[in-house]
């Protein structure tokens, strides 16, 4: 077994091939035990190329790499880059179409401002031909782009190419990968590609994209699209199921996470407290979009941290306005209010009929008044008609649910009681813990109780080898995956229809099903 | 039209340049050459003024089903070219000699294909050069070079040289890089037909194809040399240079391939000149972008190359070069071979970096 991965963030792996050489990583072009030349052809890493004559692009639409053990090279890289949404077009045939079956060596590019926009796309190797080249040029590579100098750079070069490959091996291994594409914007090249790949792949990106990472830093506009931001408002829309008899109350959000906690949001329910349980309460935000009250303590919600400056691009907006028709297309609310200050009037229009819009601002205490009088009529006359229904935990903990799982959970959670212990909520069904909620992350976890439900359902199943799961069980030991799971899912595992327990998914379910390394899931009980 | 074989022709690439390939082939006068012009060489064995003459031509018989991938000629021919408009091209020609005791005649094809040039013209050029002139040489592609088809050359009154363009003795070159349809087994049954006619042969070579490396290239030149010079009077290296309408300059406009440096030719011709036979280069567009040129430009170097061609004497080439800081180029050469495909590297990378910011 020569493959042996450590990490996976989306596309990009870390690990070590053959026993020697880490991946991502930049080859060293002058190491001819690294990439040798002899009268029988290349040989890379070990592996044997033969004699290949490459051809351009325009000459040969179809062979794209040339495949070796694990390896695929894929000799145009200086070709194909100087249009980004090629070279895409040829890592998605060779790489994303092919389930973690191999590694991809790239030759051609040695840029280092390009190398955090390959690996994310999932390019284990390049080597330094090209950054020796442009070293003979004297031209430098300083983090702020590149520069003319007057001696030999080469080794500064190399050290700085070298560098920015194994930051990006840490950053896969912490799930940091994406906000450094996102923040490392010294080429246009590297841009292009990340944008080609959130508008036209996020569909191959939203299935190996984690469900959760440590934190976003939505400092650019690029945040906008992550995948798990879209997938967040996708799912929103798709499966979030609010707690019925409400009147939903849109509210801007604050730096503060989780919002409540916020000074802003603590005056604005200390002037509404009295009518809460009536209310579902919506923050209106950039770059999540909308945020049901219930979500505030989860993923993204609380993970999040954008510049804000009381000014929205058009793009942020144009995504607000979007979610919140489509959220109330799919929802309808006894009554809606919106209480939001200047800089998010734009969303007026995408209100559903009949709404109460208040532009205000929670500094100020008379603009608060103003919503506390519009709530109280509201409410007064909704109850009169008997369209509301309070709100409880347990509810909002259903709510939290439908999101995380699907809405087929709704109907099970109904059973279930709510057991608060220490700063945990158990969800039991005839004293049997099911499901816990935890605050802090604002995420269900599940227990080997509830697993069966999953199983009926055929959602969140690892299968695997007959063998009883201890702390992890590697990819080796998987043998199918439900195509459902995103890295730090929630999963079940299963055997023959044989329940042998729960964790967390480490890897997405294509990584799991075909790698034969690395840990697949880590086990919980 | 002849049945190429499969294992001499790589689809891929026979259509690429297939493609490019203008449809209409102009009509231009047919009773006059393409061009005349005079140049030196030394096929008698010593520098002299030859007259080159470019007949035109209905062209190669390759063209009906491809070209090679560096073969503009394409581009000189007439699609109606009869026996007595190429008579009037002999007779141009017969008119243009002023004292040149050489010809040498290219035709955008072969001066052998009967069906390019007809016997009767062959003869009709023969009779009319042969009083005016000591020596004549003609090209072809080996097909045409049989006993049967070349006998009566024995017998024009001068010597005859045949040039074929060989371009590497590397198979797999020529099918997957030039196109050239032909194989270096062809070459050395042409080879000796001609050495049994008791004909002369000067031998082609192309230094750096497309796609190969000009490492490769340059080993490629050497070891072709090698394997010919036994069997050539003498062997012309010539550098690449970009043709209209061909795949090679469709690359190089696109940043995917550049000529050969200088420097490389160099090597080739100091490497070459002690194989036993005669080796030399006259390059056509040299020091320009279209032709075989270093990074910096090298007009001594150039002059060297064809000054020691024509004299056979490579001391003041080799004292040149050898004084010469090459460790850039070697360095960039080495790089190169290291990467499977082969464009313009300086032009690419320059693209791909300005992308980017500058401090």
């Amino acid at each position: 077994m020569v493959l042996e991965d450590h990490f996976i963030f989306g596309f990009a792996r870390s690990g070590v091939y053959n026993k020697s050489y880490s991946y991502p990583s930049v080859l060293d072009s002058t190491d001819r035990s690294v990439i040798g030349r002899e009268n029988s052809g290349i040989t890379v890493m070990g592996n044997s190329f033969g004699k290949p004559f490459s051809y351009p692009d325009f000459m040969n639409r179809n062979t794209k790499g040339l495949l070796s053990g694990d390896i695929e090279i894929i000799p145009n890289g200086s070709e194909l880059i100087q249009r980004p949404a090629r070279f895409l077009k040829v890592i998605e045939e060779e790489l994303w179409k092919t389930g973690f079956s191999r590694l991809i060596y790239v030759q051609g590019i040695s840029d280092p401002y390009i190398l955090p926009a390959l690996i994310y796309s999932g390019v284990s190797f390049i080597d330094d031909s090209f950054a020796r080249m442009e070293s003979e040029g004297r031209i430098k590579y300083t983090i702020f782009g590149r520069k003319k100098v007057d001696y030999d750079p080469l080794e500064e070069n190399l050290e700085f190419l070298r560098s920015v490959a194994e930051q990006c091996a840490d950053a896969i291994k912490s799930g940091t990968l994406r906000d450094i594409v996102e923040k490392f914007q010294v080429s246009s090249k590297a841009i292009e590609l990340l944008r080609i790949m959130d508008f036209k792949y996020f569909n191959e990106f939203e299935k190996v994209f984690p469900s959760r990472t440590d934190r976003i830093r939505a400092n650019s506009i690029e945040s906008l699209m992550r995948p798990d931001l879209v997938r967040y408002r996708d799912q929103l829309v798709r499966d979030f199921v609010p707690p019925s008899g409400k009147i939903a109350l849109l509210i801007p959000c604050s730096a503060r996470k989780p919002y409540s906690e916020s000074r802003s949001h603590m005056k604005l329910l200390t002037h509404i407290g009295e009518f809460r349980k009536f209310l579902h309460e919506i923050i209106v935000t950039s770059p999540v979009g909308l945020v049901p009250r219930e979500l505030e303590e989860g993923y993204p919600a609380r993970y999040y941290d954008i510049p804000v400056i009381g000014h929205w691009y058009e793009d942020e907006k144009a995504m607000m306005a979007g979610l919140i028709s489509s959220y109330f297309g799919k929802n309808s609310y006894p009554g809606t209010i919106a209480f939001v200050p200047e800089d998010l009037e734009f969303i007026e229009p995408s209100l559903p009929d009949g709404t109460e819009f208040i532009r205000g601002e929670i500094s100020s205490s008379g603009d608060l008044e103003i919503l506390r009088e519009k709530i109280g009529s509201m409410v007064a006359s909704l109850k009169e008609k008997g369209m509301l229904i309070p709100g409880t935990r347990m509810k909002a903990i259903t709510s939290i649910a439908s999101f995380q799982f699907g809405p087929w959970i709704v109907p099970k959670m109904e059973n279930l009681k709510r057991v608060v212990n220490y700063d945990f909520d158990l969800l039991t069904e005839n004293g049997k813990v099911m499901l816990v909620y935890n605050p802090s992350n604002g995420k269900l976890t599940l227990n080997r109780n509830a697993a069966q439900w999953f199983v009926a359902e055929g959602k969140r199943i690892v299968e695997i080898d007959d063998f009883k799961p201890t702390a992890n069980i590697y990819a080796m030991g998987v043998l199918n995956a439900t195509s459902d799971i995103r890295q730090e899912d929630e999963v079940v595992i299963v055997h023959r229809g044989e329940i042998r327990g729960v964790g967390i998914a480490k890897m997405p379910y294509e990584a799991m099903i075909n790698l034969k390394k690395g840990i697949a899931v880590k086990v919980r009980n | 039209m002849a049945v190429w074989k499969e294992q001499m022709i790589n689809r891929e690439l026979s259509m690429t340049v297939k493609k490019l390939m203008p449809e209409k082939r102009a009509n231009r006068d047919p009773d006059s050459p393409v061009s005349v012009w005079k140049e030196m060489d030394r096929i008698q064995g010593r520098p002299e003024q030859s007259t080159v003459v470019i007949f035109r031509t209905t062209g190669c018989s390759w063209y009906n089903f491809s070209s090679c991938s560096m073969c503009g000629y394409f581009n000189d021919v007439s699609s109606s070219v009869t026996e007595e408009n190429l008579m009037k091209q002999v007779d141009f020609l017969s008119d243009s000699l002023s004292g040149s005791k050489v010809v040498k005649v290219f035709t955008s094809g072969s001066f052998l294909d009967p069906i390019e040039i007809p016997v009767k013209v062959r003869e009709y050029f023969f009779q009319t050069i042969s009083n005016k002139v000591e020596k004549a040489l003609i090209e072809s592609r080996t097909e045409y070079i049989t006993e049967k088809n070349i006998s009566g050359l024995a017998r024009t009154g001068i010597p005859v040289r045949i040039a074929i363009g060989l371009e590497s003795a590397d198979d797999n070159i020529v099918r997957n890089s030039i196109n050239k349809g032909s194989t270096f087994a062809k070459f050395l049954e042409a080879a000796s037909v001609i050495k049994r006619m008791k004909l002369e042969l000067r031998t082609y070579l192309l230094l750096k194809p497309p796609f190969v490396s000009e490492k490769d290239a340059v080993n490629d030149a050497i070891e072709s040399v090698r394997k010919v010079s036994k069997l050539s009077n003498d062997v012309s290296v010539n550098p690449m240079n970009i043709q209209k309408n061909t795949l090679v300059e469709k690359l190089w406009k696109r940043g995917l391939y550049r000529p050969p440096r200088l420097w490389s030719l160099a090597k080739v011709l100091l490497d070459s000149s002690k194989s036993g036979t005669e080796v030399l280069s006259y390059p056509t567009g040299g020091n320009r972008d279209r032709g075989v040129h270093n990074d910096d430009h090298d007009q001594k170097l150039l002059d060297l190359i064809v000054e020691s061609s024509l004299s056979q004497n490579f001391a003041d080439l080799e004292a040149y070069y050898n004084s010469a800081d090459l460790s850039s180029y070697q360095r960039m050469i080495e790089l190169e071979s290291t990467n499977l495909f082969q464009p313009d590297f300086r032009k690419l990378l320059s693209r791909t970096a300005s992308a980017s910011m500058y401090v």
